[in-house]
Protein backbone atom coordinates (compact mmCIF):
# COMPACT_ATOMS: atom_id res chain seq x y z
CA UNK A 1 0.00 0.00 0.00
CA UNK A 2 1.39 3.46 -0.92
CA UNK A 3 1.58 5.73 2.39
CA UNK A 4 0.19 9.45 1.54
CA UNK A 5 3.56 11.59 1.42
CA UNK A 6 3.65 13.68 4.69
CA UNK A 7 3.92 17.39 5.12
CA UNK A 8 6.72 19.77 5.42
CA UNK A 9 6.79 22.66 8.14
CA UNK A 10 8.46 24.64 10.39
CA UNK A 11 8.49 25.10 13.85
CA UNK A 12 7.54 28.91 14.53
CA UNK A 13 10.33 30.88 16.33
CA UNK A 14 9.09 33.76 18.09
CA UNK A 15 11.38 36.85 16.84
CA UNK A 16 11.29 39.06 14.01
CA UNK A 17 14.18 37.36 12.34
CA UNK A 18 12.32 33.94 11.24
CA UNK A 19 9.76 36.54 9.11
CA UNK A 20 12.66 37.40 7.06
CA UNK A 21 14.55 33.62 7.07
CA UNK A 22 11.03 31.79 6.56
CA UNK A 23 9.01 34.36 4.24
CA UNK A 24 10.83 33.21 1.10
CA UNK A 25 10.00 29.61 1.77
CA UNK A 26 6.41 30.82 3.19
CA UNK A 27 5.78 32.87 -0.40
CA UNK A 28 7.19 29.36 -2.57
CA UNK A 29 4.17 27.40 -1.16
CA UNK A 30 6.73 24.99 0.31
CA UNK A 31 5.52 25.25 4.36
CA UNK A 32 2.65 22.67 4.25
CA UNK A 33 2.14 23.10 8.19
CA UNK A 34 3.20 25.28 11.28
CA UNK A 35 4.35 23.85 14.55
CA UNK A 36 4.14 26.70 17.54
CA UNK A 37 5.44 26.48 20.96
CA UNK A 38 1.35 26.51 22.07
CA UNK A 39 2.17 27.93 25.53
CA UNK A 40 4.43 30.97 24.46
CA UNK A 41 2.19 33.40 26.12
CA UNK A 42 2.28 31.77 29.18
CA UNK A 43 4.26 29.03 29.94
CA UNK A 44 7.29 30.66 31.55
CA UNK A 45 7.79 30.73 35.03
CA UNK A 46 7.12 34.15 35.58
CA UNK A 47 3.52 33.81 35.35
CA UNK A 48 3.29 36.88 32.89
CA UNK A 49 0.97 36.28 29.86
CA UNK A 50 2.82 37.96 27.10
CA UNK A 51 0.70 38.72 23.95
CA UNK A 52 1.75 37.34 20.64
CA UNK A 53 2.53 39.98 17.72
CA UNK A 54 0.24 40.31 15.02
CA UNK A 55 2.12 38.92 12.13
CA UNK A 56 2.50 35.74 15.06
CA UNK A 57 -1.39 35.17 15.49
CA UNK A 58 -2.48 35.58 11.54
CA UNK A 59 -0.07 33.22 10.65
CA UNK A 60 -1.14 30.61 13.54
CA UNK A 61 -5.00 31.62 12.20
CA UNK A 62 -3.87 30.54 8.65
CA UNK A 63 -2.53 27.33 9.11
CA UNK A 64 -5.33 26.64 11.79
CA UNK A 65 -7.62 27.17 9.12
CA UNK A 66 -6.28 24.95 7.11
CA UNK A 67 -6.06 21.94 9.29
CA UNK A 68 -2.35 22.58 9.54
CA UNK A 69 -1.34 23.94 12.90
CA UNK A 70 0.31 22.20 15.30
CA UNK A 71 1.06 22.52 19.41
CA UNK A 72 4.07 21.90 21.10
CA UNK A 73 4.51 22.27 24.90
CA UNK A 74 7.24 24.05 26.50
CA UNK A 75 6.80 24.27 30.30
CA UNK A 76 4.42 21.88 31.64
CA UNK A 77 6.39 19.35 32.82
CA UNK A 78 5.15 16.39 31.90
CA UNK A 79 6.35 13.89 34.52
CA UNK A 80 6.40 15.31 37.47
CA UNK A 81 5.42 13.40 40.29
CA UNK A 82 3.27 16.28 42.47
CA UNK A 83 1.46 18.89 40.19
CA UNK A 84 1.33 22.34 41.68
CA UNK A 85 -0.57 25.11 40.69
CA UNK A 86 1.34 26.49 38.03
CA UNK A 87 0.55 23.42 36.51
CA UNK A 88 -2.80 23.31 37.18
CA UNK A 89 -3.11 26.82 35.47
CA UNK A 90 -1.14 25.66 32.74
CA UNK A 91 -3.78 22.97 31.59
CA UNK A 92 -6.04 25.23 32.37
CA UNK A 93 -4.35 27.72 29.73
CA UNK A 94 -3.58 25.24 27.33
CA UNK A 95 -7.81 24.41 27.41
CA UNK A 96 -8.75 27.99 26.61
CA UNK A 97 -6.15 28.16 23.69
CA UNK A 98 -7.49 25.25 22.22
CA UNK A 99 -11.00 26.03 21.97
CA UNK A 100 -9.26 29.53 20.24
CA UNK A 101 -8.14 27.61 17.85
CA UNK A 102 -8.10 24.11 16.33
CA UNK A 103 -4.76 22.13 16.16
CA UNK A 104 -3.94 18.56 14.70
CA UNK A 105 -2.70 17.21 18.05
CA UNK A 106 -0.59 19.03 21.22
CA UNK A 107 2.37 17.51 22.53
CA UNK A 108 4.63 17.71 25.22
CA UNK A 109 8.45 16.76 26.08
CA UNK A 110 8.89 13.66 27.96
CA UNK A 111 10.92 13.76 31.19
CA UNK A 112 10.24 16.52 33.85
CA UNK A 113 11.09 20.05 34.57
CA UNK A 114 10.11 21.68 37.63
CA UNK A 115 9.57 19.73 40.69
CA UNK A 116 9.20 21.22 44.79
CA UNK A 117 9.82 24.89 45.29
CA UNK A 118 10.94 25.18 41.10
CA UNK A 119 8.81 27.07 38.91
CA UNK A 120 11.22 26.40 36.00
CA UNK A 121 13.75 24.22 34.78
CA UNK A 122 15.60 22.60 32.34
CA UNK A 123 14.08 19.19 31.28
CA UNK A 124 15.23 16.10 33.47
CA UNK A 125 14.96 12.01 32.86
CA UNK A 126 13.54 9.78 35.04
CA UNK A 127 13.69 6.10 35.88
CA UNK A 128 11.36 3.54 34.04
CA UNK A 129 9.43 2.01 36.42
CA UNK A 130 5.69 0.72 36.49
CA UNK A 131 4.95 4.10 38.77
CA UNK A 132 6.22 6.44 36.35
CA UNK A 133 4.22 4.65 33.34
CA UNK A 134 1.30 5.07 35.55
CA UNK A 135 2.18 8.76 36.44
CA UNK A 136 2.57 9.00 32.75
CA UNK A 137 -0.59 7.80 31.67
CA UNK A 138 -1.97 9.75 33.64
CA UNK A 139 -0.59 12.82 32.64
CA UNK A 140 -1.52 12.31 29.18
CA UNK A 141 -5.08 12.03 30.33
CA UNK A 142 -4.49 15.58 31.89
CA UNK A 143 -3.27 16.54 28.41
CA UNK A 144 -6.75 15.02 26.05
CA UNK A 145 -9.15 16.55 29.00
CA UNK A 146 -7.53 19.87 28.69
CA UNK A 147 -6.38 20.21 24.48
CA UNK A 148 -9.90 18.24 23.05
CA UNK A 149 -7.50 16.85 20.62
CA UNK A 150 -5.25 13.62 20.06
CA UNK A 151 -2.24 14.62 22.64
CA UNK A 152 1.39 12.69 22.40
CA UNK A 153 5.36 13.14 22.94
CA UNK A 154 8.30 13.74 21.90
CA UNK A 155 11.56 11.46 22.90
CA UNK A 156 13.98 13.41 24.95
CA UNK A 157 17.46 14.37 24.16
CA UNK A 158 18.85 14.88 27.81
CA UNK A 159 20.25 12.08 29.43
CA UNK A 160 22.72 11.24 32.48
CA UNK A 161 23.10 7.58 31.64
CA UNK A 162 22.45 4.69 29.48
CA UNK A 163 19.56 3.64 30.52
CA UNK A 164 17.66 7.43 30.09
CA UNK A 165 18.55 6.12 25.82
CA UNK A 166 17.97 2.50 25.69
CA UNK A 167 14.81 2.26 27.82
CA UNK A 168 13.17 5.41 26.49
CA UNK A 169 12.09 3.96 23.38
CA UNK A 170 9.88 1.45 25.24
CA UNK A 171 9.18 3.62 28.43
CA UNK A 172 7.02 6.13 25.50
CA UNK A 173 5.47 2.94 24.05
CA UNK A 174 4.22 1.91 27.05
CA UNK A 175 2.50 5.61 28.08
CA UNK A 176 1.32 6.53 24.86
CA UNK A 177 0.04 2.92 23.65
CA UNK A 178 -2.92 2.64 25.60
CA UNK A 179 -4.67 6.06 24.39
CA UNK A 180 -3.05 5.72 21.06
CA UNK A 181 -0.75 8.80 21.96
CA UNK A 182 1.02 10.67 19.27
CA UNK A 183 4.66 10.19 19.30
CA UNK A 184 6.67 12.92 18.02
CA UNK A 185 10.24 10.98 16.64
CA UNK A 186 13.06 13.79 17.56
CA UNK A 187 15.77 12.29 15.20
CA UNK A 188 18.31 14.42 16.60
CA UNK A 189 17.55 13.75 20.10
CA UNK A 190 18.32 10.17 19.21
CA UNK A 191 21.49 11.23 17.47
CA UNK A 192 22.48 13.17 20.38
CA UNK A 193 22.01 10.91 22.99
CA UNK A 194 23.66 8.08 21.15
CA UNK A 195 27.09 10.63 20.58
CA UNK A 196 26.97 11.38 24.07
CA UNK A 197 26.69 7.67 25.56
CA UNK A 198 28.85 6.25 22.67
CA UNK A 199 26.00 3.83 21.50
CA UNK A 200 24.77 3.50 17.68
CA UNK A 201 21.93 5.99 17.09
CA UNK A 202 20.41 3.56 14.37
CA UNK A 203 20.08 0.96 17.40
CA UNK A 204 18.75 3.52 19.58
CA UNK A 205 16.22 4.53 16.45
CA UNK A 206 15.08 1.09 15.43
CA UNK A 207 13.62 0.19 19.12
CA UNK A 208 11.04 3.07 18.60
CA UNK A 209 7.44 2.17 18.54
CA UNK A 210 6.95 3.44 14.81
CA UNK A 211 3.42 2.95 14.56
CA UNK A 212 2.81 5.46 16.89
CA UNK A 213 4.68 8.41 15.53
CA UNK A 214 2.85 11.04 13.78
CA UNK A 215 5.21 13.55 13.27
CA UNK A 216 9.15 13.86 13.30
CA UNK A 217 11.72 16.58 13.80
CA UNK A 218 14.58 17.44 12.67
CA UNK A 219 16.96 20.23 14.44
CA UNK A 220 20.39 21.02 15.02
CA UNK A 221 22.52 22.11 18.41
CA UNK A 222 25.33 22.59 20.05
CA UNK A 223 28.16 21.44 22.18
CA UNK A 224 29.42 21.74 25.70
CA UNK A 225 32.80 21.28 26.58
CA UNK A 226 33.24 19.36 30.41
CA UNK A 227 36.00 21.28 32.30
CA UNK A 228 35.83 19.14 35.66
CA UNK A 229 35.77 15.73 34.37
CA UNK A 230 38.44 13.53 33.52
CA UNK A 231 36.56 12.64 29.92
CA UNK A 232 36.41 15.79 28.74
CA UNK A 233 34.97 14.66 25.21
CA UNK A 234 32.03 17.23 24.39
CA UNK A 235 28.40 16.85 25.32
CA UNK A 236 25.85 17.45 22.38
CA UNK A 237 22.76 19.50 23.35
CA UNK A 238 19.49 19.81 22.20
CA UNK A 239 20.05 23.45 21.79
CA UNK A 240 18.40 24.06 18.24
CA UNK A 241 20.85 26.93 17.97
CA UNK A 242 23.85 25.18 15.79
CA UNK A 243 23.56 23.94 12.29
CA UNK A 244 21.84 20.38 11.62
CA UNK A 245 24.33 17.68 11.19
CA UNK A 246 23.28 16.83 7.93
CA UNK A 247 25.75 13.82 7.54
CA UNK A 248 24.83 11.94 11.03
CA UNK A 249 20.50 13.27 11.03
CA UNK A 250 19.48 12.50 7.55
CA UNK A 251 20.23 9.22 7.49
CA UNK A 252 18.35 8.70 10.58
CA UNK A 253 14.90 10.84 9.03
CA UNK A 254 15.23 8.18 6.18
CA UNK A 255 15.22 5.49 7.91
CA UNK A 256 12.48 7.00 9.86
CA UNK A 257 10.66 7.57 7.04
CA UNK A 258 10.94 4.22 5.48
CA UNK A 259 9.26 3.08 8.60
CA UNK A 260 6.19 5.29 9.77
CA UNK A 261 3.05 4.44 8.27
CA UNK A 262 1.04 6.64 10.00
CA UNK A 263 3.95 9.58 9.54
CA UNK A 264 1.75 12.88 9.01
CA UNK A 265 4.20 16.21 9.86
CA UNK A 266 8.03 16.70 9.36
CA UNK A 267 9.18 19.66 10.88
CA UNK A 268 12.53 21.78 10.83
CA UNK A 269 12.76 23.06 14.21
CA UNK A 270 15.52 25.99 14.84
CA UNK A 271 16.04 28.65 17.37
CA UNK A 272 17.46 32.31 17.48
CA UNK A 273 21.00 33.28 15.84
CA UNK A 274 19.27 34.08 12.45
CA UNK A 275 20.02 37.37 13.07
CA UNK A 276 22.49 37.45 9.84
CA UNK A 277 21.41 37.18 6.38
CA UNK A 278 24.40 34.11 5.93
CA UNK A 279 22.46 32.50 8.62
CA UNK A 280 18.92 33.08 7.32
CA UNK A 281 19.90 31.50 4.09
CA UNK A 282 21.86 28.18 6.39
CA UNK A 283 17.82 27.91 7.69
CA UNK A 284 16.53 27.71 4.14
CA UNK A 285 18.76 25.32 2.98
CA UNK A 286 18.18 22.96 5.64
CA UNK A 287 14.89 23.41 5.77
CA UNK A 288 14.78 22.40 2.28
CA UNK A 289 17.45 19.51 2.61
CA UNK A 290 14.60 18.50 5.23
CA UNK A 291 12.04 18.68 2.43
CA UNK A 292 14.08 17.20 -0.06
CA UNK A 293 14.58 14.21 2.02
CA UNK A 294 11.43 13.76 2.83
CA UNK A 295 10.60 13.83 -1.15
CA UNK A 296 12.88 11.40 -2.29
CA UNK A 297 11.80 8.85 0.34
CA UNK A 298 8.86 9.13 -1.45
CA UNK A 299 9.53 9.35 -4.60
CA UNK A 300 11.84 5.97 -3.69
CA UNK A 301 8.37 4.55 -2.42
CA UNK A 302 6.58 4.84 -5.48
CA UNK A 303 9.27 3.87 -8.49
CA UNK A 304 9.18 0.59 -5.60
CA UNK A 305 5.21 0.95 -5.58
CA UNK A 306 4.73 1.11 -9.57
CA UNK A 307 7.60 -1.74 -10.01
CA UNK A 308 5.93 -3.93 -7.81
CA UNK A 309 2.43 -3.55 -9.76
CA UNK A 310 4.08 -3.79 -13.25
CA UNK A 311 5.60 -7.11 -11.94
CA UNK A 312 2.54 -8.25 -10.08
CA UNK A 313 0.58 -7.57 -13.86
CA UNK B 1 -11.42 19.27 32.46
CA UNK B 2 -10.46 16.87 35.13
CA UNK B 3 -9.26 18.62 38.23
CA UNK B 4 -7.47 15.21 39.67
CA UNK B 5 -3.69 13.80 38.74
CA UNK B 6 -2.29 11.47 40.11
CA UNK B 7 0.65 11.48 42.88
CA UNK B 8 3.43 9.68 43.32
CA UNK B 9 4.92 11.41 47.24
CA UNK B 10 8.10 8.94 46.53
CA UNK B 11 9.01 9.61 43.48
CA UNK B 12 8.03 13.73 44.54
CA UNK B 13 10.39 13.67 47.24
CA UNK B 14 12.91 11.61 44.60
CA UNK B 15 12.68 14.75 42.27
CA UNK B 16 12.68 17.36 44.68
CA UNK B 17 16.25 16.24 46.08
CA UNK B 18 17.43 15.79 42.94
CA UNK B 19 15.97 19.58 41.88
CA UNK B 20 18.30 20.89 44.47
CA UNK B 21 20.99 18.67 44.06
CA UNK B 22 21.60 19.62 40.59
CA UNK B 23 20.70 23.61 41.95
CA UNK B 24 23.65 23.74 44.05
CA UNK B 25 26.18 23.20 41.59
CA UNK B 26 28.52 21.18 42.75
CA UNK B 27 31.10 19.74 41.37
CA UNK B 28 30.17 16.33 39.21
CA UNK B 29 32.66 14.06 41.62
CA UNK B 30 30.33 15.75 44.67
CA UNK B 31 27.20 15.15 42.79
CA UNK B 32 28.26 11.57 42.09
CA UNK B 33 29.44 10.89 45.68
CA UNK B 34 25.91 12.07 47.17
CA UNK B 35 24.03 10.24 44.31
CA UNK B 36 25.68 7.19 45.53
CA UNK B 37 25.05 7.99 49.62
CA UNK B 38 22.57 9.69 50.59
CA UNK B 39 18.89 8.40 51.87
CA UNK B 40 16.95 10.40 49.38
CA UNK B 41 18.43 8.67 46.23
CA UNK B 42 18.22 4.88 47.72
CA UNK B 43 14.78 4.23 45.45
CA UNK B 44 16.76 4.39 42.61
CA UNK B 45 19.81 3.72 43.50
CA UNK B 46 21.06 2.26 40.17
CA UNK B 47 19.75 4.54 38.29
CA UNK B 48 21.72 7.36 39.67
CA UNK B 49 25.05 5.86 39.92
CA UNK B 50 24.82 5.26 36.64
CA UNK B 51 25.11 8.69 35.93
CA UNK B 52 27.88 9.82 33.40
CA UNK B 53 29.93 12.59 35.37
CA UNK B 54 30.83 14.74 32.09
CA UNK B 55 26.74 14.35 31.21
CA UNK B 56 26.32 15.75 35.21
CA UNK B 57 28.66 18.57 34.22
CA UNK B 58 26.29 19.28 31.19
CA UNK B 59 22.97 19.28 33.01
CA UNK B 60 24.61 20.99 35.78
CA UNK B 61 25.08 24.30 33.31
CA UNK B 62 21.74 24.14 31.63
CA UNK B 63 20.16 24.15 35.18
CA UNK B 64 22.51 27.42 36.37
CA UNK B 65 20.59 28.87 33.28
CA UNK B 66 17.05 27.34 34.06
CA UNK B 67 16.05 27.05 37.57
CA UNK B 68 14.65 29.04 39.26
CA UNK B 69 12.77 28.70 42.63
CA UNK B 70 9.14 29.86 44.45
CA UNK B 71 9.73 33.18 45.65
CA UNK B 72 10.90 32.68 49.07
CA UNK B 73 11.40 29.17 48.81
Amino acid sequence: MRRTPPRVGLNLIDEKAFRAAALPLFEAGLVDALEVDIDNEWGNSRGRVRARPAWQTELLDLFADEDALYGHGVWFSFLTARLDDRQHRWLELLAEECQRRRYRHVTEHFGWMTSGPFIQNTLFPLPYTPGAVELGRDRLCLLADAARCPVGLENLATTLGPADATEQAAFLGEILTPSSGVLILDVHNVWTQAVNLGLPAEELLLGYPFHLVREIHVSGGSWFQPEHTADRRPVRMDSHDGAMPRAAVLPLLAMALARCEHLEVVFYERRGVLGTEAYRETYREEFLAVRAAVEQAFASQATNGATNEENAA
Amino acid sequence: MTNTSLTDEGLAAFQDALSELFYAQLAPSEVARRLATDPAFAAHRAWVTSFHKRLVEAQNATVHRWAERRAGR
